[in-house]
């Protein structure tokens, strides 16, 4: 077992009522990580009232860099989120996560100290779609599984860094340029982190298919870019509505 | 209390571009056929960006997906200036899509970014023409820190004074300079420092209206569309040049 957690979310200041949610569902039901780290784009820290976030205990807020386009943004910041904390294992979550009943992440994200990896072999989204596509072509070799599933997804570290080194080699360019040369519908950074896990470690992992059912259940995924808070807050746990969390800050 | 376009701010890309009409002419063409000012894509905006150099703040609301493509991107606000070689820029009042006519905050956010960007650039003037008769928009703009100059705007019986300022120097007299962007996105802002943005942004808003109204002569401010470059020195009338006065050229628009 890990000796240390870090839960990363990747926000920026469009997503801060949702992040605010996240961390205070993560506070609630959430065991198992050291700490939350906060990763947010030095242009956002002008339009975002952080001071709720201040106060949450074991969270940490860092900086990283501006991209014209904060979609692709989002994704390199999470294929470098070894640099942002020292975590033996770096548990990936969205700022439109929220978790909405009890869940030991040691418990529910391992099997038998193996991080529990997620696939998809429905065929719900078909083969020539971008980002089901997308690791075959930065591998370089067929990829049978839908790599491309939803968060939550726990990595050690090195897989980052692996990554990253495996890009220049192969492709000889940084994964950031290697992400800005593909549009955003054919490039998906889990598939890729998952990929690279899958290509060169496989039995390090537990591979679980997520055709019949959720990966982690007591963790729901929203779509921040069409849902509000204030708009699901009736499907949440009245004990996070007592929180006031929908219309803070 | 969420206010009523806190959501809508939260959710907007704010920027400083240089191509404007290059990078945004999809969304400015519905724009401003939101505004019934259709015409002035190709009348204005178009040959304009073509023959002088222009700084523009934008904000802009993304659909949820796909991100880009087209019809990706609404605009839901800008503020223009047309900048010359020697420092000074002529700056339109902020245009703002019709449903947030009274979103103060997003136009004070939409100055104070192209303020920043201007100064950074080293703009050392900002510069708007005000009816000669004008009281509500020269008395916010005389509050704001803008000094009436020789520059001249003639059209028809009418007649339009530059009132310039430095932009920095607008920034600090606005309560803008050391304000975070979302405080005056939600206009986190004293009682009295809203009010302030307040009078001046609608003053604006209402005194160029009479412009884009076809009613020129009962426009208070005139809109910064001047090419500097097809400018004589000195001025069309021989006025003086930069050397004098930096904000100092008369211009005859035929209308």
């Amino acid at each position: 077992m890990p000796r240390s957690i870090d839960i990363l979310i990747r926000s920026y200041y469009r997503d801060l009522r949702w992040l605010t949610l996240a961390l205070r569902s993560i506070e609630m039901f959430v065991t198992g990580h050291r700490q939350v780290v906060v990763v947010l784009p030095r242009a956002s820290l002008s339009r975002m009232e952080l001071s709720a976030l201040h106060g949450m205990p074991r969270v940490r807020l860092r900086t990283c860099r501006d991209h014209r386009d904060d979609y692709l943004g989002q994704q390199i910041t999470k294929l470098n989120a070894d640099l942002h904390t020292d975590a033996d294992i770096i548990v990936h979550l969205d700022s439109d996560q929220v978790f909405v009943a009890p869940c030991d992440l040691r418990a529910r994200l391992f099997d038998s100290g193996r991080p529990r990896v997620s696939f998809d072999t429905s065929g719900r989204r078909p083969a020539t779609d971008g980002w089901r596509r997308c690791p075959g072509l930065f591998f370089g070799k067929p990829v049978p599984w839908d790599l491309a599933t939803p968060l939550p997804l726990a990595l050690p570290r090195h897989i980052h860094a692996g990554l990253r080194d495996y890009c220049r080699r192969r492709h000889g360019m940084s994964i950031a340029e290697y992400a800005e040369l593909t549009t955003i519908a054919r490039f998906c950074e889990l598939a890729l982190l998952r990929g690279y896990s899958l290509v060169n470690e496989p039995t390090k992992y537990a591979w679980v298919d997520i055709s019949d059912g959720d990966f982690v259940p007591e963790c729901w995924t929203f779509w921040s870019r069409a849902e509000k808070p204030t708009t699901v807050a009736h499907r949440l746990p009245a004990a996070l509505a007592a929180h006031g969390v929908w219309t803070a800050p | 209390m969420i206010g009523l376009h806190d959501e809508l701010n939260e959710r907007l890309e704010l920027r400083v571009v240089p191509d404007f009409v290059d990078e945004f002419r999809p969304e400015l063409a519905a724009f401003l056929g939101g505004l019934r000012a259709g015409h002035l894509l190709e009348e204005v905006f178009v040959p304009l960006g073509a023959t002088t150099r222009t700084r523009a703040a934008v904000a802009y609301e993304e659909r949820p997906w796909p991100p880009a493509g087209i019809g990706a991107r609404a605009l839901r606000g800008v503020a223009l200036a047309v900048v010359s070689e020697d420092g000074q820029a002529l700056l339109t009042p902020v245009m703002l899509s019709p449903q947030h006519a009274t979103n103060v905050g997003l136009a004070s956010a939409l100055t104070k970014i192209l303020f920043e960007d201007l100064s950074t650039a080293g703009v050392e003037w900002v510069a708007l023409f005000v009816n000669e008769r004008s009281k509500v928009v020269a008395g916010e703009l005389s509050s704001a820190g803008f000094e009436p100059r020789q520059a001249r705007v003639l059209t028809g019986q009418t007649e339009f004074t530059a009132f310039a300022a430095k932009p920095s120097a607008t920034l600090e007299a606005l309560g803008l300079a050391d304000a975070r962007l979302g405080d005056v996105l939600a206009l986190n802002l004293d009682r009295a420092q809203v009010s302030r943005l307040t009078a001046l942004q609608l003053a604006l808003a209402a005194g160029v209206a009479n412009y884009w109204a076809d009613r020129t002569p009962w426009a208070e401010v005139f809109p910064g569309f001047i090419d500097w470059v097809a400018l004589p020195p000195g001025g069309i009338t021989g006025t003086p040049g930069p050397g004098v006065d930096p904000v100092d050229p008369v211009i005859i628009v035929p209308k």
